[in-house]
């Protein structure tokens, strides 16, 4: 066995683990399997990045009358948002590759030549960090080699240029990591980092607030205010920044009849500008490594930053939450904050919900450009498409966060299974955690900006209301298909999020988005009134209930729950039958009447629960609670019989353990405790704008449903590892 | 008044095709020392596992102080302290922060969770540390710490898989007093060990499990017996009931 010259030695050891762990999945059928639907699934990813970016360069040019976007600002857009990402990624793993990682002892102590070094632990920073970019770009960059019918010096030159321009990113976050890492303790320094994006994200949010509200005014649009955006935002493309300097190249050499001097001179500067930085990183490692490595390891020995005034934080949640929550919370925030890869990923969320703000800006310049200013329409489309940012923000979060958050127990998980908090209730309490963590982002983040520039405080009270239920059901989701993809046998928390569970609950989020997003759409159409209103609400209406009648099927088990009286298995597939002919009836009945669709789901509900299956205990409180939903105004009072409710499947549980019936009473009670808490105020203060409750009720259910599904897949996958 | 603390009825655990358990029947009663002693991979472990309910048998009923570990988790787990094998704690947790998660998880709150906390940290020398992530910590320390974490909720049953591994001599020494200290204070010790040196120091009866089976069970003179009468040492004694005299322990 010999190393490959080319390879720099301390780059073999991964390379060997590598290609072992290839070796190992081709003997095994199923990792086969799930490698080829990856392969699928990435090809798909890059056909449909293919294929909307083509529409959205069509769009762009049909523009072209009005304002001519040439390539490379496109391109230089693209670059500065992979630029800020990967300067933080690369950042981190700088400092755990040159000052934390457990290989430094044995490479220090040998007597390794500083440049071996140097490029053995660059490779390592590297290709972690810039790996997933390159493969994002390639579909990118023939993308516009097809669209701008470039010649083949655009294939060849371009992967380099973006390859070289990555490579000066990392170069770049060497030298930052060796002054964060001199400057403070390597713990202090990741709080540092993480201080930094907060300050950041809030600048940003201070700038959008304060201009968007003083800009689109009463009196028209305050240029000045305006402009005052754009130029915060246009720093990003200072002369100083490399992507600046790579996408005019690129854009160059797609624009027709390019100068080949000018691509010349700009590859020249790309790559001058990668030697330099790679250079001076050189410097910086070559004669202040030993200093800061020696100084991070006798600050290793401090105490973790936080740990003195983590006891308050503990004393605080004392007061207001169960023991097992503040108990799993705080451990789980602690991890969130202490370990560098999940404050990376922390920082990323910061810079989307950055990138997010500065959609809202562009959505200002666009609606300059219409020149449509408060009209009812406009105010309508802003909202929406922020909840459809939002919603894609929110399932980014999903994905990195609440997806891993039973793997992340990793080989710890013995302290909670031989602990009295039994499965279901160790899930539970990591969805209430995140369901209060995007709960809070969805309000600060989302809430205040559009509360800002948006004029409508009740169509802001009903997207408000919409995100909450989005945030049951995505949380549920990511809870309860983290713990059924459960993986504790992990080395680094990075490894879950890039599994083959994560990829399947990508796909479910995308889907859950696209319903949920689907209902906000007919809300909007009933706030506004327009003439999708009606065919809106009888096509949605109908659809949401063929989406629920199939959940029902899947948990028609579930849906039984405890029988007072059993007709026996032959009427089961009559109470079916009946069952979805009720629920047709309602969806019309829905369309028609508000109080007539909810007495017909009630019905419907009771007597196909009764035929099926024996009346069921779960089918009268689901028909029950049904009834009540279409009675907003008269169930104030009634809210704390959920709460009851939710107490007796509690103590039916603990007496009996838990069993399907009493998981359903439970998530029943829950979701309409949820649902009628959030509707009824907003219902008291908006007045009687019927088609919206209905809607936002099966939004709710639908979510409550999903989260209850994927949690009961999540616990049983959970109880069976026991097994 | 029931005095037995642990009970085995016919317990079986297999792992696919391969019968990890079988049929293990026992009792061990409160306030005893209990050891289980056995070859590597005889099913020491497993066995401790589906006493912690970290595991669930294939057949067969484990109870604690008459609550089934099956049906009545909750109650069996508040009244169980388990120290395992290797001590996998959360790295980014300083010790007082691990032991307050782990106190929160069996239900304790206020003053006495923190006289608890401090108390173990000052017993078992983690004071100085409290504050230090355990991923710093040495393997002894960490061992200190898994105690302690076991210790919080005042359990009436221990459980302690290979107790010795890692611990330097002072350590081993502390540990063995202590679970002697807790036996006589009413809690019941079950322990792991292939250490027949501290099996025989520590324990009131013994137990050993051979490929899955119970193979003897007893005081020390029962053992000795059970083997033929003509062994003069524990080690003699399981290498006859373990029929492995060529395999070195």
């Amino acid at each position: 066995m010999s190393i490959p010259f080319w390879m720099p030695l301390l780059i073999w050891p991964r390379y060997r683990s590598l290609l072992v762990g290839f070796q190992l999945a081709a003997l095994s059928k199923k990792q086969m399997a799930r490698n080829a639907v990856l392969c699928v699934l990435a090809v798909s990813i890059a056909l449909s990045l293919y294929v909307g970016g083509f529409w959205s360069l069509q769009k762009i040019d049909e523009l072209a009358y009005f304002a001519y976007i040439d390539p490379a600002m496109l391109w230089n857009l693209v670059l500065v948002a992979m630029f800020a990402l990967l300067l933080a990624t690369a950042t981190a793993n700088s400092v755990g590759a040159f000052y934390t990682a457990k290989d430094l002892e044995t490479i220090v102590s040998s007597p390794l030549r500083p440049s071996s070094f140097f490029w053995g632990k660059y490779w390592e920073v590297a290709i972690s960090s810039i790996w997933f970019s390159i493969l994002v770009m390639s579909p990118v960059v023939l993308l516009f080699g097809h669209y701008y019918h470039a010649g083949w010096a655009f294939y060849l030159v371009t992967p380099t240029v973006i390859t070289l321009f990555f490579l000066t990113t990392v170069s770049m976050s060497i030298v930052l990591a060796t002054i964060i890492s001199s400057l403070l303790p390597t713990k202090q320094a990741r709080f540092f980092v993480v201080v930094c994006g907060v300050l950041l994200f809030f600048t940003f949010l201070s700038a959008v607030f304060s201009a968007g509200a003083n800009s689109v005014g009463e009196g028209g649009l305050d240029l000045n205010r305006f402009l005052e955006v754009i130029t915060l935002f246009s720093a990003l493309d200072g002369a100083w920044m490399p992507s600046r300097w790579c996408s005019l190249l690129i854009g160059e050499m797609l624009s027709q009849g390019a100068a080949e001097s000018r691509v010349s001179e700009l590859a020249g500067v790309t790559f001058g500008m990668w030697l330099t930085t790679t250079a001076l990183a050189y410097l910086v490692v070559r004669y202040a490594h030993m200093r800061v490595l020696s100084f991070v390891t006798s600050n290793k020995s401090a105490s973790a930053f936080g740990a003195s005034h983590s006891g308050l934080v503990f004393k605080f949640l004392e007061k207001y939450t169960s023991p097992s929550f503040r108990g799993i919370a705080g451990k789980d925030l602690a991890f969130l904050f202490r370990e560098p890869s999940q404050l990376v990923h922390v920082l990323m969320i910061f810079l989307l919900c950055g990138g997010y703000l500065y959609l809202l800006h562009l959505e200002e310049v666009l609606q300059l450009m219409v020149g449509e200013k408060n009209t009812e329409a406009w105010g309508n489309f802003l909202v929406f498409s922020n909840l459809l940012i939002e919603g894609f923000v929110l399932t980014a979060i999903a994905t990195r966060f609440v997806f891993p958050s039973a793997s992340l127990e990793g080989r710890n998980f013995w302290v909670i299974e031989s602990s009295p908090l039994n499965l279901r209730e160790f899930l539970k309490t990591k969805f209430k955690l995140w369901l209060l963590i995007l709960l809070l982002a969805v309000f600060l983040v989302f809430g205040l900006p559009a509360a800002a520039m948006f004029t409508s405080w009740k169509l802001l009270v009903w997207t408000l209301v919409g995100s909450s239920a989005f945030c049951i059901g995505i949380v549920g989701l990511g809870v309860g298909l983290g713990a059924y993809f459960h993986e504790f046998e992990w080395d680094h928390p990075s490894q879950l999020a890039a599994g083959f569970g994560s990829i399947v609950f990508m796909f479910a989020a995308v889907g859950l988005l696209f319903v949920n997003g689907f209902l906000m759409w007919l809300m909007f159409s009933a706030v506004s009134g327009g003439w999708a209103a009606g065919i809106g609400q009888l096509v949605g209406s109908s659809i949401t209930l063929i989406v629920i009648m199939i959940i029902d099927f899947c948990m028609l088990k579930s849906l039984l729950g405890i029988r007072l009286w059993n007709f026996g298995t032959r009427f089961v597939v009559l109470g079916k039958a009946l069952r979805f002919l009720c629920l047709v009836v309602a969806s019309y009945a829905l369309y028609l009447s508000q109080y007539a669709g909810g007495l017909s789901l009630l019905l419907g509900i009771v007597i196909a629960s009764s035929v099926g299956g024996g009346l069921s205990l779960s089918g009268i409180i689901g028909g029950c609670s049904g009834f009540i939903m279409m009675c907003v105004p008269a169930t104030l009072a009634l809210a704390p019989t959920f709460g009851v409710l939710r107490c007796l499947a509690r103590r039916h549980k603990s007496e009996n353990g838990t069993d399907l019936s009493c998981r359903f009473m439970s998530g029943l009670g829950l979701h309409y405790q949820v649902g009628l808490t959030l509707a009824i105020p907003a219902v008291l203060l908006a007045g009687p704008i019927y088609p919206i409750i209905p809607i936002l009720a099966v939004d709710f259910c639908l979510n409550a449903y999903i989260a209850s599904w994927a949690m009961g897949l999540g616990n049983k996958a959970l109880v069976q590892r026991q097994v | 008044m029931n005095d037995v603390m642990i009970s085995f009825n016919g317990v079986t655990k297999k792992f696919g095709k391969t019968t990890a358990v079988d049929c293990v029947s026992l009792s061990v009663k409160k306030g005893e020392v209990f050891s289980f002693l056995g070859l590597n991979g005889a099913g020491k472990t497993t066995s401790i596992k589906m006493l912690v309910g970290v595991l669930q048998p294939t057949s067969g009923e484990i109870s604690i102080d008459g609550f089934d570990l099956v049906k009545q988790a909750r109650q069996a787990k508040a009244m169980t302290g388990y120290i395992p094998d290797r001590p996998n704690l959360y790295d980014k947790l300083t010790a007082r922060e691990f032991l307050y998660f782990v106190s929160q998880l069996y239900g304790l709150c206020g003053s006495e969770q923190e006289a608890r906390i401090d108390m173990l940290l000052e017993e078992y020398g983690l004071n100085e540390w409290q504050n230090e992530l355990t991923e710093n910590y040495s393997h002894g320390m960490k061992q200190r710490l898994s105690t302690s974490a076991a210790l919080l909720n005042s359990p009436r049953l221990l459980v302690i898989d290979e107790p010795m591994v890692g611990l330097d001599p002072r350590g081993a020494r502390l540990i063995k007093e202590k679970m002697r200290d807790y036996a006589k204070s009413g809690m019941t010790v079950f322990l792991s060990t292939h250490s027949l040196q501290v099996a025989e120091e520590v324990s009131d009866r013994l137990a050993v499990i051979d490929r899955g089976r119970i193979v003897a069970v007893g005081t020390m003179d029962d053992l000795h017996r059970q083997a033929g009468g003509d062994s003069s040492t524990l080690e003699s004694t399981f290498l006859k009931l373990t029929k492995s005299d060529d395999v070195e322990v």
